[in-house]
């Protein structure tokens, strides 16, 4: 299995007349074909804006991409011109988001949403796109797909939305898809169907996926590797099992531990005490110093490297050794 | 949540809204007054009973009887044929006056609002300006330094009357631009062309139909009241301004000179009108 993409030391800044703020900051990960790669974090932590940035949409003027390379087979987007990123999107990178309701157009049918992605980059007669449109929408697992088309989205379920985003998002065989809390706005059964809907587009066609989530149980379904996200930066970095299972970075803990069921019943559920931090107010050293019970004096001055703790599971915490004492 | 939710999935009903099946009878209504008035104006030749402006000095101002139904004018002319006739004249300004400033408005506001920046501020003050002024006295100014008639009504009532659709198209694509499905358009690779023309316009457009609909009704009394005043559509030609002005002087003596072609312009007014709060109802847009 081949290496897609590649994230490498990624940094996004707000641009303010003030000052010049660091959304994301040293961002590397990398997408193996076939991989799922979960994004986990609070919200604000940065796990939005670095997907963003590799499609190259960062949601407003005031952001940029102020340094790092994303590499789609080795090329660097970032360095691309408006017209050639146009044809990277949808093409090689697809995207599905949050809210499926608010994310298709209300004023055009599912069928012609789908196919405008086919007759727009392979240049399709209107006719055949709209065939490929309800082959598509059968493959994303909508019953009755030949009639399905000619609906409106108010006339879709929430979970048949994210299927048409999907099927719409996956029209021109894009081989890596970003999916930004796919789940997060539907019902519980609904997500599993979604996701394994997504699994099975993985195995099919050897699709790559960032799985962006701060939904540790979505995690531990789809995920073959997991990067924890914290105050813009990656601060840990292993495959499923292992992370769930050995955490080595205290913010990663402190998820794994606020998730219901992995407490006692009836016991009141472990928080990690304190706010994120404020983009404006990141604090010295590692970000995540004034939360930590482990803290020490070099945690508050030094900023933390990601380094390997054991065989393929990086993390930035000096004081992981601790950690796994104190266990 | 759930109460919030089922709250909104149970629209108001007000004792008055009456529906058949999905649509508002409003809608119905209006649409139906609409047509009636769209049929006679089609068929004016074949359902007037006269010549609009066949003088007859042996009949002049009969009031309403078998022969005349709405009575004659002091030159004779049969009334009720003259409002068939006026109502190609009055339709076609208000369709005409309304679809001009439409397309202009909207372009100019899709434009001031996609691309914002300096474009968007010169516009939006040319707008100002335009507003500041009371439209009525500004359609008549326009008018006049032009020649009396309907071509310089309709070069006026554009120059008025684009603003509202400026306006309108340009703060709906304003709040599009940034929707998701805008950004979910754009994550699929769609260059600035086919997102703004196939996805923000369509949505963008959907306030100013329904603004357009009552401002039909706006064009028509502002069209027979510049023709009133003798700086629209000119005698002999039957058009119901003129035709009010011509009978004002008989107002004591023949009543129906003036109400009748009075009335014409109530029940087109009522008809879009309706048309326009059946569409507004049914498409979620309150004034």
């Amino acid at each position: 299995m081949g290496e897609i993409l590649q994230v490498e030391n990624l940094a996004v800044e707000v641009v303010t007349p003030a000052r010049t703020l660091r959304a994301v900051d040293g961002v590397t990960f990398s997408l193996d074909e076939g991989e799922v790669l979960g994004l986990v974090g609070e919200s604000g932590s940065g796990k939005t804006l670095t997907c963003r940035a590799v499609i190259g949409l960062l949601p407003s003027r005031r952001l940029r991409i102020a340094d790092g390379a994303i590499r789609l087979d080795g090329q660097d987007i970032t360095r691309l011109s408006e017209d050639e990123m146009r044809r990277v999107r949808g093409r090689e990178i697809g995207m599905i988001f949050q809210n499926p309701t608010s994310h298709l157009d209300p004023l055009m049918t599912i069928g012609n949403q789908i196919a405008e992605s086919l007759r727009v980059h392979d240049g399709l007669p209107a006719r055949e796109a709209l065939e490929q449109a309800a082959e598509l929408l059968r493959q994303v697992g909508v019953p009755d797909p030949r009639t399905r088309i000619h609906n409106y989205p108010h006339e879709f379920s929430g979970g048949m939305r994210q299927r048409a985003m999907i099927a719409a998002a996956l029209a021109c065989r894009p081989r890596v898809l970003i999916a930004d809390e796919p789940t997060t706005a539907l019902d519980v059964t609904v997500q599993a169907q979604i996701l394994r809907l997504l699994l099975d587009l993985r195995d099919k066609r050897g699709l790559a996926i960032i799985l962006v989530t701060h939904d540790l149980g979505v995690v531990a379904q789809a995920c073959d590797a997991i990067a924890v996200m914290y105050g813009g930066q990656i601060v840990e970095r292993a495959a499923k099992a292992e992370l769930l299972r050995r955490p080595l970075h205290p913010y990663s803990r402190g998820l794994i531990a606020s998730q219901p069921g992995s407490a006692e019943p009836l016991k009141e559920l472990p928080t990690i005490p304190g706010q994120p931090p404020a983009i404006a107010a990141m604090p010295s050293g590692c970000r995540f110093h004034p939360r930590c019970s482990l803290a020490e004096e070099a945690c508050r001055h030094e900023p933390p490297v990601l380094t390997a703790a054991a065989h393929a599971h990086e993390t930035a915490c000096r004081r992981w050794t601790a950690l796994v004492e104190a266990a | 949540m759930t109460i919030a939710t089922l709250e909104r999935a149970l629209p108001e009903r007000r004792p008055w809204q009456i529906r058949f099946g999905n649509h508002p009878a409003v809608l119905y209504a209006g649409a139906g007054v609409v047509l009636v008035w769209l049929v006679i104006a089609v068929f004016a030749d074949v359902i007037a009973p006269y010549e609009p402006n066949a003088h007859n000095l042996k009949e002049v101002l009969q009031s309403p009887n078998w022969v005349h139904w709405l009575g004659t004018d002091n030159f004779g002319r049969d009334v009720l044929s003259r409002i068939i006739h006026g109502t190609r004249i009055d339709l076609q300004m208000g369709i005409v006056g309304v679809a001009l400033p439409f397309v202009i408005g909207t372009m100019l506001g899709a434009i001031a609002g996609y691309f914002g920046g300096i474009v968007d501020t010169i516009l939006m003050r040319i707008l100002d300006v335009v507003l500041a002024f009371p439209w009525l006295v500004l359609l008549m100014a326009i008018i006049s330094l032009l020649e009396p008639g309907l071509t310089s009504f309709y070069i006026a009532i554009t120059l008025v009357a684009w603003v509202s659709y400026a306006r309108l198209v340009r703060s709906q694509v304003l709040v599009l631009k940034n929707s998701d499905f805008v950004v979910a358009a754009r994550s699929l690779g769609y260059g600035h062309a086919r997102i703004m023309f196939r996805h923000i316009l369509p949505n963008a457009l959907v306030p100013s139909i329904v603004f357009s609909m009552s401002d039909v009704v706006l064009v028509i009394l502002a069209g027979s009241a510049i023709s009133y005043l003798g700086l629209g559509v000119q005698p002999p030609t039957a058009e119901w301004g003129v035709m009010i002005a011509e009978g004002q002087n008989f107002i004591f003596t023949a009543w129906w000179m003036t109400t009748f072609p009075g009335l014409a312009i109530v029940f087109l007014a009522l008809g879009f009108s309706l048309l326009a709060d059946g569409l507004g109802e049914k498409l979620g847009i309150r004034e």
